[in-house]
């Protein structure tokens, strides 16, 4: 069913590269094309293949031809061939280089190898194979491609990933200025404004982000879009506007939800960056999903469930022996202890983040150090020599993982390359147990004993201290989690309170 | 002018006097030579059609011949001379040669006489002067070359074969013809051909007289006649020839050729040339009392006369100068710098540079355009009548040509068309000037059909670079169908269209790109929004506050992050953190609605705002500044095309001190279409305010250096500098002063370049 829709969207995609009647091209490769998508569209890309093959080999001179052998790489990959899918990318680029589709050949090649990048170096390479394309494919030549866009899109994005703002800058106001508007103008102005505001420069940003808000019921972004840009507005208002201002960045501290869900004894919580909010409470004992809006949705019964995350827009939870899924169909990642030689499975599991390459880093009672795994078998123990007593991990936006050593009273941050540790800060806490990082990159850290948050800014400079007692007269009794959204809203889990308490 | 006419000149009133004695005689028979007569034999004769003669090279063949003859070989001509006499003689036999190959055909004969006489070949000398008499009587050798010998041959030959008539006529300017050809009976006796010959005295207005009469060889007669006079005569000659002349609504006939030598125009005449007058017509058969003449001429005032005939005269009326009809126009609020066309065909004013210019028009139905170089245009449609003067008020709006729509079955075509044509027309703001008749042959000049716009389409749609040139397009289009904007649309095939395209594009040297829009068939909201895209306006400048006002999740009202030094927010007393919650009373919930108050009120009006801060609520009086307002921000539907032309348009209106905001709209317009050298041109040229906070001359040098950026790596040491310069200026802002700011882009553009 599933296989059968992709192959279906994968048609739809084809159909929107057939050519116009007007366009000439030999009929029977024409027919060929046809063909070639009627047997898609029916769930048979094996024959779609054959069709589009036999295309390019009969008519190679076609306009349809470099089409076909696009149209093959897609098929390919949909069916996970990997190889075959890069012969055919190759041989489009190599063979069909000023056409259009060498264009697109370009970015889907990027797209696999930032797919497949394990390590800083691997994402840069992609980034260079994505920076090709405008330079390949220039404005003079081709007024407005989309390829060209998604390229410098996806450039100004992997340079956010390492780092380096001012590329993204420069690639992501070149989408928006140079290119004709289009459906991914949006998510660019986005990142333009995240790219921004990590130069300093937050009142361009505001201003890029407003635009975006203001832009209802344009094709050039999507309801989600706006609603993000009014998130990262309303986080600069938190954190920029109201200190300047002489106010703290929350005002008030309600309970959350409103309505819909009761809690016994909420011990985990985290918060995605659009506001949906996954809650572990061990108690009922259940994980529960509440929308952005506030509203509860769904929740599934679980009895082991730790701490909770949100990778790639779905929410997990860590149990005793896995990484659990609870609301989509995904496998529950499992992993063998780091230990050579051995084949035991890793229990015990605390918390856990995944990387942006698709790396898992996990905690579990009894292992002093950070585990990260590549695969179940792949795991090796970060941060073993200093032997921490880590207590929570987080990941910041640019990939670099935070973990709170409750010994040491430290924050450790691991960069990028995962090479080196440092310890960005020490704090004067008792019980430290949770730490979390907003989208600009200040630390949330939890004093379990204390009953307070501190905020740390994005050099481990201390901000401010909340708690015990929170505005609107809340206090904290046994405060074990924190979550942040995109705006900056502040979630905290108190196993003593039969609520999650939002700090807005 | 008085219709009443009195004849110039009074010819006598003559009366047939006497009956003519007549000398009767037969029918002789000459030798060798049969006379055929042919009124006798029943059959009614025919003209042989005979092959065309080429008179030209037969009059050179005759000089080539002559030549020969006088040269030392004379008898080479023979050959020359025989080949002229059979060519030329049978159409003599069939009366069917013109004046000068009658000529030729004499002398050739001649000369072959001559030469037989040098060969003394006799018979055939006779046999050739006596042709050559038969050809005309009248007919002589030139006796100071020919042998005396042959002279007396000749006149011989003449006594033999001729009699003589001599005609004493009344009146004496009788016309005499001769076997049905005239001759010249007033100069003297006529030689006649012996035998019977057919008589017939006419003139116009008289009765005419024919007699059958026996001409003996070598003898002399006189006739005398008197023709009685039974009618009278109208004569007249018209300017141009080609009219018809009517006595009582009844066609008399048609004035041809052209005026003999001597006709004296005389009168109004006096001002033209004889050679535009037609030969004289003359009427007769007009009888006593009150003629009611009609003289008609296509296209011209028809000339009519009431010409009382008291009696039978020759009435000769002065020359008919026709006059063409006319109607005029005459235009309220004509600028001096426009031209005119009517039905596409540049004119001349009658009186160019009056306050109200006029053009004469022959009656007709015109369309009727006047443009000024600045392309503003006026269009109308006028029916035109003689003698009719039609005030136009030239009402100039920018001219939006149709060219109609370019395939798609005929149905769909046809409403399409008209559809559009309604939908553009119904406009204040365009001269709609429907050129769909002519469009289609100009644009195929180009490559522009439905097929080549729908595979351009595609290419577009795909990211291909137009394979028009549209430069060209631009260039010829301009030319031959003048407009500032151009529309032409194409139905997506041309069997079952469910949707057509519209494409747009200015007149150069607006982008060389066009718009284009779809729309589906049958749609009217799809026409609507076509037809306010086309009615969007520009604006040069806005309101300005000068503050950054964002929405927040955290606030249930606008939030201010940001104020500009100097500007009317801070002047008023914004500061960073004040929520909006109203202006002018009327509460604020968002940045949008603020914008909206902010977009209603005028620049310099004072707002009262309130607001609220960590300090409490306030109320602030916000005067409104004056901010550029770049196309960007107003943007929207309005098509580069038409923003470009209205650009054009606004560029002759606007104040000085403005005129900035235009070019640098017209520069970001040209940006938009990746025409970067046109767009550094223009930047380049652009004297903008140094303003250390909004758009200004930073603004320009940001936009200078996109331009040379896309213009190619040779310009990319200009790109820094300008680059350099917009990001030393820390508050320019693009769009308008409350815009994004430049600084932080230049400073990224500088990194892209490498700088």
């Amino acid at each position: 069913m599933h296989r059968a829709a992709t192959f279906f969207f994968l048609a739809l995609s084809l159909l929107a590269l057939f050519p116009t009647p007007t366009a000439a091209q030999d009929p029977a490769a024409e027919r060929l094309f046809a063909e070639a998508l009627r047997v898609l569209e029916g769930g048979d890309p094996s024959s779609s293949l054959k069709e589009l093959q036999l295309l390019v080999q009969q008519f190679p001179t076609d306009r349809l031809a470099p089409k076909a052998l696009l149209q093959i790489a897609d098929i390919q990959r949909a069916l996970g061939q990997r190889e075959a899918t890069v012969r055919a990318l190759e041989q489009l680029r190599s063979e069909y280089g000023r056409s259009l589709e060498s264009a697109a050949a370009f970015v889907r090649q990027a797209e696999i190898e930032a797919e497949e990048a394990r390590r800083v170096s691997d994402l840069e390479a992609a980034r260079a194979t994505f920076r090709r394309v405008p330079l390949l494919y220039g404005r003079e030549s081709y007024p407005e491609l989309e390829d060209r866009v998604r390229a410098r899109l996806r450039t100004g994005e992997i340079s956010l990933q390492l780092g380096d703002n001012a590329t993204a800058v420069a690639e992501l106001l070149a989408a928006v200025e140079d290119e004709a508007a289009s459906h991914l103008t949006g998510r660019t102005r986005l990142l333009l404004a995240t790219a921004l505001t990590r130069t300093g420069e937050w009142v361009a940003a505001a201003e890029v982000l407003q635009r975006l808000a203001a832009e209802e019921g344009a094709a050039t972004s999507t309801e989600a879009e706006r609603a993000a840009a009014i998130r990262q507005l309303s986080l600069i208002h938190r954190q920029v506007i109201r200190p300047q201002s002489g106010l703290p960045p929350w005002l008030s501290a309600t309970r959350y939800p409103a309505s819909g869900l009761q809690l016994k004894e909420p011990t985990g919580v985290a918060a995605a960056e659009d506001g949906r909010l996954v809650i572990v409470d061990q108690r009922l004992p259940l994980v529960a999903l509440i929308g952005a809006d506030g509203a509860f949705s769904e929740s599934i019964a679980l009895r082991d469930a730790g701490r909770p995350g949100w990778s790639s827009g779905a929410a997990y939870t860590v149990t005793e022996t896995r990484i659990l899924l609870p609301f989509v169909s995904q496998e529950s990642p499992r992993f063998l202890e780091p230990v050579p030689g051995k084949e035991k499975p890793l229990k015990g599991l605390q918390a856990a983040e995944r990387g942006p390459f698709g790396d898992w880093f996990v905690l579990a009672k009894g292992w002093r150090s950070l585990l990260a795994f590549q695969s179940a078998r792949q795991g090796q123990e970060l941060l073993a020599t200093s032997k921490p007593e880590p207590k929570d991990i987080a990941q910041d936006f640019l990939g670099r993982i935070y973990v709170l050593d409750g010994k040491g009273k430290q924050v450790l941050r691991l960069g990028v390359d995962r090479r080196q540790a440092d310890v960005l800060l020490e704090g004067a806490w008792r019980r430290p147990v949770a730490i979390t990082v907003d989208l600009l990159g200040n630390l949330y850290v939890l004093d379990r004993g204390n009953r307070t948050i501190d905020l740390y800014d994005a050099n481990g400079r201390k901000q401010s201290t909340l708690g015990p007692v929170l505005t609107g007269g809340i206090e904290l009794r046994n405060p074990v989690d924190l979550a942040v959204d995109g705006s900056g809203r502040l979630f905290i889990a108190d196993s003593k309170l039969p609520y999650v308490i939002l700090l807005d | 002018m008085n219709p009443w006419f009195r004849p110039l000149l009074y010819g006598a009133l003559l009366t047939l006097g006497a009956t003519p004695t007549l000398a009767q005689g037969t029918v002789g028979t000459l030798e060798g030579i049969v006379e055929e007569d042919l009124e006798d034999t029943g059959f009614e004769t025919l003209p042989l059609t005979l092959p065309e003669i080429d008179e030209a090279a037969l009059l050179q063949s005759f000089q080539e011949a002559e030549a020969i003859f006088h040269s030392p070989e004379q008898d080479a001509s023979l050959p020359a001379f025989g080949d002229l006499v059979e060519t030329l003689q049978p159409r003599a036999d069939a009366n069917q040669l013109s004046a000068p190959m009658r000529d030729i055909l004499i002398r050739s004969l001649a000369y072959r006489a001559q030469l037989h006489f040098n060969f003394e070949e006799l018979d055939l000398v006779e046999e050739g002067l006596t042709r050559m008499l038969r050809i005309d009587p009248q007919s002589d050798l030139d006796r100071s070359q020919a042998s005396p010998k042959l002279v007396t041959q000749f006149d011989r030959l003449r006594r033999r074969l001729l009699g003589e008539i001599t005609f004493v006529l009344e009146p004496t300017d009788a016309k005499v013809h001769i076997d049905g050809r005239q001759v010249d009976a007033a100069l003297g006796p006529v030689a006649v051909f012996a035998g019977q010959r057919q008589i017939d005295i006419t003139l116009p207005g008289y009765e005419s007289i024919a007699r059958q009469l026996q001409v003996e060889p070598d003898v002399s007669i006189t006739l005398e006649l008197e023709l009685v006079r039974v009618s009278a005569v109208v004569r007249l000659a018209t300017r141009p020839a080609g009219a018809t002349v009517l006595i009582g609504g009844v066609p008399q006939g048609q004035t041809t050729g052209v005026a003999p030598e001597g006709f004296l125009p005389q009168g109004p005449a006096s001002r033209y040339r004889r050679e535009e007058f037609s030969e004289e017509l003359v009427i007769e058969g007009i009888e006593l009392g009150l003629v009611l003449l009609e003289v008609q001429l296509a296209g011209h005032r028809t000339q009519r006369f009431e010409l009382p005939i008291s009696e039978l005269l020759d009435y000769p009326l002065p020359p008919i100068v026709f006059e063409r009809e006319r109607g005029s126009l005459q235009f309220n609020n004509f600028p001096s710098d426009a031209e005119i066309r009517v039905d596409g065909e540049l004119k001349r004013l009658d009186n160019p540079g009056a306050r109200k210019p006029q053009l004469t028009l022959a009656p007709g139905s015109y369309h009727v355009t006047v443009a000024t170089r600045s392309s503003k245009m006026f269009s109308t449609q006028l029916q035109v009548a003689d003698r009719q003067r039609i005030e136009v008020d030239v009402d100039l709006r920018p001219g939006l040509a149709f060219l109609g729509v370019l395939g798609g079955d005929r149905e769909t075509a046809r409403n399409l068309d008209q559809s559009l044509r309604v939908a553009l027309a119904d406009s204040g703001k365009w001269t709609l000037i429907n050129r769909a008749s002519k469009a289609p042959t100009v644009l195929a000049q180009v490559g522009i059909t439905a097929e080549s716009l729908r595979t351009l389409e595609s290419e577009s749609a795909a990211g291909s670079r137009s394979s028009i040139d549209w430069q060209q397009v631009q260039a010829t289009v301009d030319h031959q169908v003048p407009g500032l904007v151009y529309v032409v649309a194409v139905p997506s095939n041309d069997l079952v269209a469910t949707h057509a395209t519209v494409w747009i594009w200015p007149r150069a040297p607006g982008p060389r790109e066009p718009d284009r829009v779809r729309i589906p068939l049958g749609d009217p909201q799809a026409l609507a929004d076509l037809k306010r895209s086309f009615n969007r306006t520009i604006r040069l400048q806005r309101p300005w506050v000068g503050a950054l006002v964002i929405d927040t999740n955290g606030a249930p009202h606008p939030l201010v992050v940001e104020v500009t030094p100097a500007s009317p927010a801070e002047n008023a007393g914004l500061r960073v953190g004040d929520l909006i919650v109203g202006v002018a009373g009327v509460p604020v919930t968002s940045r949008a609605a603020f914008d909206e108050r902010i977009d209603a009120a005028e620049i310099g009006e004072t707002l009262e705002v309130g607001v609220q801060s960590p300090d409490g609520s306030r109320s602030l009086n916000l005067q409104l500044g004056a901010s550029p307002d770049l196309l960007a921000t107003t943007r929207g539907d309005l098509f580069d095309s038409v923003a470009y032309t209205e650009l054009v348009l606004l560029s002759e209106r606007t104040a000085p001190e403005l005129a900035w905001i235009v070019e640098l709209d017209q520069a970001l317009i040209q940006l938009r279409a990746n025409a970067w050298t046109e767009a550094a041109r223009q930047l380049r040229s652009i004297r903008a305010p140094q303003n250390s906070h909004g758009v200004g001359q930073a603004t320009v040098d940001y936009l200078l250096g996109i331009a040379l950026s896309g213009a190619g790596s040779s310009f990319r040491e200009g790109a820094r500098q300008h680059f350099e310069k917009a990001a030393g200026v820390a508050g320019a802002r693009l769009f308008h002063n409350d815009g994004a700011w430049v600084a932080p882009r230049a400073r990224a553009r500088l990194l892209a370049i490498g700088g």
